[in-house]
Order: structure tokens, then sequence, then C-alpha cells
């Protein structure tokens, strides 16, 4: 890792997909809200230790297609089973200072290659910003 | 409360409810204000379509997750009950006191301090008929209290570090935001703005789904 902090990628284009996974956990990542029977997911999808730590884990759609990668891909990756959730890099950006950059994931094999992240301008941004942007996030997030 | 439909009039109090959420009683305005509109990010939802609404719901909800949804046992009879407080106090504490167990060996310390903390909070801003909190660790040592109505979310998060915050977003936009030391008492006027942002959402939940219990279980 280089010194330099990179935290968003213009290549990237604002109408891209990116999917969120997260592991099958019932009552943490998601619930159900009683006035429209939506599910929705919750503030521990999106910590605010994870992305001051890095950022928000995501997968590029247009990185996976790249690769012939498939949603399946993400579901059965990792120990236990996951869920993928969608959004777009616009409804990231749309949080000022907030973008996505590529960082391959060596660990996650063909897989690891369509791994990119979410971040804020700062390393360790303020907590509000953060949580405007999971805001914006978990209204914008549809199940896939 | 009979007739599904009788459910979706809404009374002065709802109305007011609804604006009250969306510009903090005057302290910001927000366009959803203007229009009084229904408390949901799926505008075709309905009566008609959707089973919740119609108060048609199952007991054994699906819950997607191949297990169903119980109703809560202590479930009060009424939304009025005079016990209904502690009703809300017991159902958060049970809650806590499972996710606690859930956490692994490392975590559990963090989790019980974290835990008495987000209690002490909650004590502070339940009220009578307060629609019970979704509860769970964050996966990362945190613990947090959340409610939901449509695109209206009011969160309470106790960090694993033990710093904590609240905040209100409506329709994806943060419209109040709270830094706060859990180990003091939550300031009064900070105090005072989640308990009426927790009672207009209580309004509303009840208003359009006087059955919400069903979705809440302590296990």
């Amino acid at each position: 890792m280089t010194d330099e902090w990179h935290w968003d990628d213009e290549s990237i284009a604002a109408s891209e997909e990116l999917y969120r996974h997260v592991p099958r956990v019932p009552n943490q990542k998601k619930r159900v809200d009683p006035t429209t029977g939506e599910w929705s997911l919750t503030a521990a999808a999106f910590t605010t230790n994870e992305m001051q730590e890095d950022g928000w884990s995501i997968y590029r759609n247009g990185l996976m297609h790249q690769y012939g990668l498939t949603q399946a891909d993400i579901e059965s990756s990792g120990d236990e089973p996951r869920e993928v959730w969608a959004f777009q890099v616009m409804d990231v950006r749309d949080v000022d200072g907030c973008g996505v950059i590529d960082q391959e994931d060596p660990a996650g094999g063909m897989l690891g290659r369509a791994h990119g992240l979410v971040r804020c301008s700062e390393p360790k941004s303020e907590k509000k910003k953060i949580v405007t942007l999971r805001n914006k996030l978990i209204n914008r997030a549809t199940p896939r | 409360m009979t007739g599904g439909n009788r459910r979706f009039r809404r009374s002065d109090d709802f109305n007011d409810a609804w604006a009250a959420w969306s510009t903090g009683s005057g302290r910001y305005l927000h366009s959803r204000s203007r229009g009084g509109g229904r408390p949901s990010r799926s505008p075709s939802a309905s009566a008609e379509t959707d089973p919740l609404l119609a108060g048609r719901i199952s007991s054994d909800l699906d819950t997607g997750f191949g297990y169903k949804h119980k109703p809560s046992p202590w479930n009060p009879a009424k939304s009025d009950d005079p016990e209904s407080h502690t009703d809300f106090l017991r159902f958060v504490d049970t809650k806590m006191r499972r996710v606690e167990a859930g956490g692994t060996e490392s975590s559990r310390v963090r989790l019980t301090g974290a835990r008495r903390q987000l209690k002490d909070v909650l004590d502070t801003i339940g009220r009578i008929s307060s629609v019970y909190p979704f509860i769970a660790d964050d996966g990362d040592g945190g613990v947090f209290a959340e409610w939901r109505a449509g695109s209206q979310r009011i969160e309470i998060v106790i960090e694993q570090d033990l710093s904590a915050y609240a905040n209100i977003s409506d329709d994806g936009e943060t419209v109040w935001f709270f830094e706060f030391d859990p180990n003091e008492n939550l300031p009064f006027d900070e105090a005072q703005r989640l308990r009426q942002a927790l009672n207009n959402h209580s309004i509303i939940v009840n208003r359009f789904n006087p059955q919400w219990r069903r979705f809440f279980t302590a296990g």
C-alpha cells in the first residue's frame, strides 16, 4: 500500500452497478420494514469501522462481465452463505468526497479481480460523512 | 380497530407526525413535509396489494432466511397499556442479552458495555406506545437500535470503541446527526429530539400496521 490515498477513479462510469455482499445472518445485516414489508439493509451492512479501516468492499459489474463472473460467484465465495445487494456508482458520488476505486483482492481468486472499494476522500473520515453515505446506500440498495 | 380501510384514514395526528418527521418540528425544511405523503419507498404498495397494510399478516411471516417470524410472546393486548414502557424495555433487554450471547468470547466484554449503554439511551427515549427497535450487533463489536418506516429511519449506534451517535434520515438524506458520550446522560435537547422522532415514528407505524409487533421476537 502506498502512502497516497486513492478514493475515486473517474474512469469508472457513474451508471455502473456495484455489488455489496453481506453474510446471510438473520436479523443483523437486513430487516423488514413493518409498514411496507420490504427488506432493507441495516447499519451492520456498512459499518463505520470497516470504512475507516480501508473502505467498504464491493464488486464492480463491469469487471465481473469482463472476467465472465456472475452473482453466483459472489454468493458462493467465503465460508458462509452470502447475498448480494446492488447500487450504482452515482449513489456513492452523490455524497461529496465519496467515490469508488478498483482494489484487487489477491486472496479472492478470479472474483478478487473484480473487487473494489467505496471510499471517502480522507482515510479517517468523520462519522457524519460516513453515516450520510450509508444512509444513501441503504436507501438505494436493492437485493439481487 | 377493524377493517383494513380504516387504517388508511389519515387523522390529524398522523399528518402532524409525518410533517414533524420531515421538518424536525420546524428546525429544518424538507420537501416531503409539503405533501404529507405516505411512509413508503414503494409507492405502489396499497391495502389491496400489500397484506401487511391490509392487516392480513400471517402469524408465521416468511423472513426470507428459511425460518418464520413468530409473534412476540409478551405482546400487550393494547398499545396504550400502561405497562407498555416496561414491555418496551423488557423487549430491549431480552433482545440485547440474545445479541450478547450470540457474540464471540472476545466480543462479549465489549458488547456487555455497549448493551448497557444502549439500554440507558432507549430507556430515556422510550414511551408507552413506542414501537420496538430492531436491535443487533454490527459484527464489529458494536450494537445498534434502528427504527424504519418507509424511507424514514432512526438509528442509535454504540460502536466497538464505545463511542456513540444517533441519526435520523429521510429518503436517504441525513436530517439529524448527533455524536455523544454514552457514559454521560444524553443531553436534554437531543434526548427530546429523539423522543419526538420515536413518538412520530410510532404514530405512523401504528397507523399503517397496528400489528407491527408480529415482526419483533425476542429470539
